[in-house]
């Protein structure tokens, strides 16, 4: 057998797992026989293990660009015909290329870790070494032993069987790497905490660390499910973007929880509190990164059935997860001693109280969402019954929390660490109650009455009000005190208090995504309607009018376009061409939503059938302020960019004594 | 409202082509309340309204003949229970194996509201914090109430 480009990708793969294993012997005795060689060596492995596992993943491109139909895994996923953009991201386009990219993922941030940490924390590095190559085993071993992407395939095919068409658009084409990005990206933090708990010493030395890391994943975590949303909403056709899909809950997990580790890891930064419930957090976060990895890629969730037809790969899924629990949970047990806090709550009127009940409430949907979407697995496999967990129910529960959150949001930025007394809070909020008060006196008198939905309006702009306060407050202080224009002060204060503005940005940005989910959850119009040529329908004051119905043909496809001209007040204002395509190869039929986004919301036609007397069937929504969700992750990205140029540990304000070097050896 | 959109919409058509002005029946928001309420058996958690399968059109069609009749909501989705199972439903019910799903958000909000009532009373035991709570906020405090 001659050496092919695939095997060597394999062979390549292969000796990654083996150098796992090598680094993690060798961190091992670095720390027994304190020899520190040992422990470069054990450094040096991991950086080759992401040079091994860059080069399997580039085998594996390669093999997708030249049309390599002898890897088993390009000709089930990739064509003659596909455009080269959908070959390259066709590497993620299925389970065992997915999971290549989750290794190399875990390789690269290994490598910048050791990289960027060496030599701040050498106490640390050896348990940190140990636990993320522990993890890289994990997933090499199963890449190599059960989902190996490098499979060859005899007799080699003339052509392959194409990517998934739902796949081929680069919306999904960007999706998964960027929600991969951040599950990965929390398995820094996580080895972190492990290496603290290991050695003991669970102080602020691994919060401090891992506040960019965390930052980072919680923003690739966002980005990536708003893309998956916004992928949902323009290609998927059916009006929305969030469906309660078990696929879709596996991804807000870990986001859920990691939103809670963000926010508590401060109170112990700045207080010195909550050690067990930010090294629990950073465990659930993990955890519930690999639950969502190993769901969404064991094929359970499409029937328990599937999970069965291969029950190696699910049953090595279920040990590993179930490993990573026993050995997260029980080093908090085993060290719950020292976990003690140093500090205590003060007053129920601070930002500390503010910050543990958002944890707790993200906690409960964290947990909500967990039991809905594996409970009727659950049921299934033990009682042979089936149950449907979905939209309605994940609506009525989660919901209400997420409106109490949306309220807190405001809270904890703008009350100060120990607390606030009761009157100066309420003065504090004159603006934002008055707002809030406003909203719903607003609510009313449009004859709005559900109570969820007057607090959801009164929340956004009870936040969007006290946000907008915190960031004038700090910018008027540095405009009075520093005889500087407005600008200036606003200049100066976005430059120097890169985290606090950071933060009241990205709260701004999750303001408008939550005006947004209003908006199109509440006040959504749509209009199922037979129509033929020259037939119009109103929806939202537009007159939308068939026009043409015609064929299209494409190489990768065939289908019928509709085309639809849209007026408003007598005015033509634009066309919309929605279109249904067949996919031949694997025969698949997949619709194409034509949307426009306006001001106050967009239009958005989907095809569905004709009938052989020409007559079309069209579902034409209105979906107000969807276009906010995506402004709003703009602004998130923006704020989280800010706070993530800030270094933690460079400046400290002068006035206070610096922070004990808290479990920090001396080193 | 309609009527001048009807109305509207006809005056603008009228020039442009001989189309007719087609609208949604009026019955069609309650079908929608049902329909999304309802999976569609043989897809992946889809409700029937959006599932472009043939089963989910049917029972699309027979939630249309009894909205019709005017029957309640209710009374359409126990018919398809009956016929279905539990399974139909996208909201579980509370009585069989579907109450654990109800009840354990419902305790863990309890024991959320239980902590922090303990917290609190704590804190009320302990008395007020003393020192540098009360003081106003400094200029610093202001600009930068570092988090």
């Amino acid at each position: 057998m001659i050496l092919t480009w695939a095997k060597l990708g394999q062979v390549a793969t292969s000796l990654a797992l083996v150098l796992c294993l090598f680094a993690i012997a060798q961190a091992v005795l670095s720390v027994r026989r304190a020899s520190p060689a040992r422990l470069t060596a054990a450094r040096n492995a991991m950086y080759a293990n992401f040079v091994l596992l860059s080069l399997g993943a580039a085998t594996l491109i390669h093999a997708f660009v030249t049309s390599d139909f002898s890897v088993a895994y390009v000709a089930q996923n990739s064509n003659l015909d596909l455009p080269l953009l959908y070959r390259l991201t066709a590497l993620w386009g299925a389970h065992e290329g997915s999971l290549l990219l989750w290794a190399w993922y875990l390789a690269l941030f290994t490598a910048a870790a050791l990289w960027l940490h060496w030599r701040d924390h050498p106490l640390s590095m050896p348990w940190i070494i140990v636990t993320l190559a522990a993890i890289q085993f994990g997933f090499l071993a199963f890449i190599v032993f059960l989902s190996n992407p490098y499979l060859s395939l005899t007799p080699v095919p003339a052509n392959g069987r194409d990517l998934n068409p739902l796949l081929q658009d680069p919306g999904l084409a960007f999706h998964p790497p960027v929600l991969y990005l951040g599950y990965v990206g929390f398995a820094v933090p996580f080895a972190f905490a492990v290496a603290s708990l290991i050695r003991g010493q669970v102080g602020l030395e691994w919060v401090t660390a891992v506040r960019r890391w965390t930052l980072f994943a919680w923003t690739a975590l966002t980005s990536g499910i708003i893309f998956g949303g916004y992928w949902a909403y323009y290609e998927l056709g059916w009006g929305g973007y969030w469906a309660w899909d078990p696929v879709e809950n596996a991804s807000l997990m870990p986001w859920l929880a990691g939103t809670a580790l963000l926010h508590s890891m401060m109170v112990q930064e700045k207080r010195r509190m909550f050690r067990t419930w930010n090294v629990f957090l950073v465990i659930t976060t993990f955890l519930l990164t690999l639950l969502g990895t190993f769901l969404v890629r064991s094929g359970v969730l499409t029937s328990v059935h599937a999970f069965a037809v291969d029950p190696g790969r699910g049953a090595y899924m279920l040990g590993f997860l179930f490993v990573a629990m026993v050995v997260g949970y029980g080093l908090i047990i085993w060290r719950a001693e020292m976990l003690e806090s140093e500090g205590e709550l003060e007053s129920a009127l601070s930002r500390e109280t503010a910050i543990l009940a958002n944890s707790v409430l993200l906690l409960i949907v964290a947990a909500t969402v967990l039991i809905g979407t594996l409970f009727p697995l659950a049921v299934e496999v033990f009682t042979g019954q089936k149950l449907s967990v979905g939209a309605p129910y994940f609506n009525t529960v989660v919901v209400p929390i997420m409106v109490a959150l949306l309220f807190l949001m405001a809270f904890s930025p703008s009350i100060p660490w120990r607390g606030m007394a009761p009157a100066r809070v309420l003065r504090h909020f004159r603006a934002p109650l008055a707002v809030a008060a406003l909203a719903v006196t607003a609510c009313l008198a449009i004859g709005l009455r559900a109570p969820l939905t007057v607090l959801a309006i009164a929340g956004v702009g009870f936040t969007a009000t006290a946000t907008l306060g915190d960031m004038r407050l700090g910018i008027a202080a540095r405009h009075r005190s520093g005889g500087v224009s407005w600008l200036g002060a606003a200049g100066i204060v976005l430059g120097r208090s890169r985290r606090r503005f950071g933060g009241l940005i990205v709260h701004l940005g999750m303001v408008a995504i939550a005006a947004g989910m209003v908006g199109s959850g509440l006040f959504q119009s749509q209009a199922t309607v037979e129509m033929r040529r020259g037939d119009s329908v109103a929806i939202a004051g537009y007159i939308v009018t068939l026009r043409d119905l015609e064929n299209i043909t494409d190489p990768n496809y065939r289908g019928r376009r509709a085309t639809f001209s849209v007026a408003r007040d007598g005015q033509p204002l634009f066309e919309l061409a929605p279109e249904k395509r067949f996919y031949p190869i694997r025969e698949m039929t997949t619709t194409e939503v034509a949307l426009r986004q306006l001001w106050g919301g967009d239009l958005y036609a989907v095809m569905g059938d004709e009938s052989p007397d020409g007559r079309l069937v069209a579902r034409i929504f209105w979906n107000p302020l969807v276009s906010w969700i995506w402004a709003g992750w703009a602004i998130v990205l923006l704020g989280a960019g800010l706070s993530l140029s800030e270094r933690t540990r460079t400046r400290r304000s002068a006035r206070k004594p610096a922070p004990e070097p808290e479990g920090v050896p001396a080193e | 409202m309609r009527h001048v959109l009807i109305l509207i919409a006809l005056l603008l058509a009228a020039p442009l082509d001989a189309g007719a002005l087609v609208g949604e029946d009026p019955q069609e928001a309650r079908v929608r309340e049902v329909a999304t309420q309802l999976r569609c058996p043989v897809c992946q958690s889809e409700n029937i309204l959006d599932s472009h399968s043939g089963t989910a059109r049917e029972m699309l069609d027979l939630v249309r003949e009894q909205t019709a009749e005017g029957r309640s909501n209710a009374e359409i989705m126990s018919f398809f229970q009956t016929r279905y199972g539990d399974y139909v439903l996208l909201s579980p019910p509370a009585s069989g194996p579907g109450f654990v799903i109800w009840w354990i958000p419902a305790l863990l909000a309890v024991g959320g509201a239980g902590l922090g009532l303990v917290l609190v009373r704590r804190l009320k035991r302990r008395g007020p914090a003393a020192g540098p709570l009360r003081n106003p906020l400094s200029v610093r405090d202001l600009e930068e109430m570092e988090p």
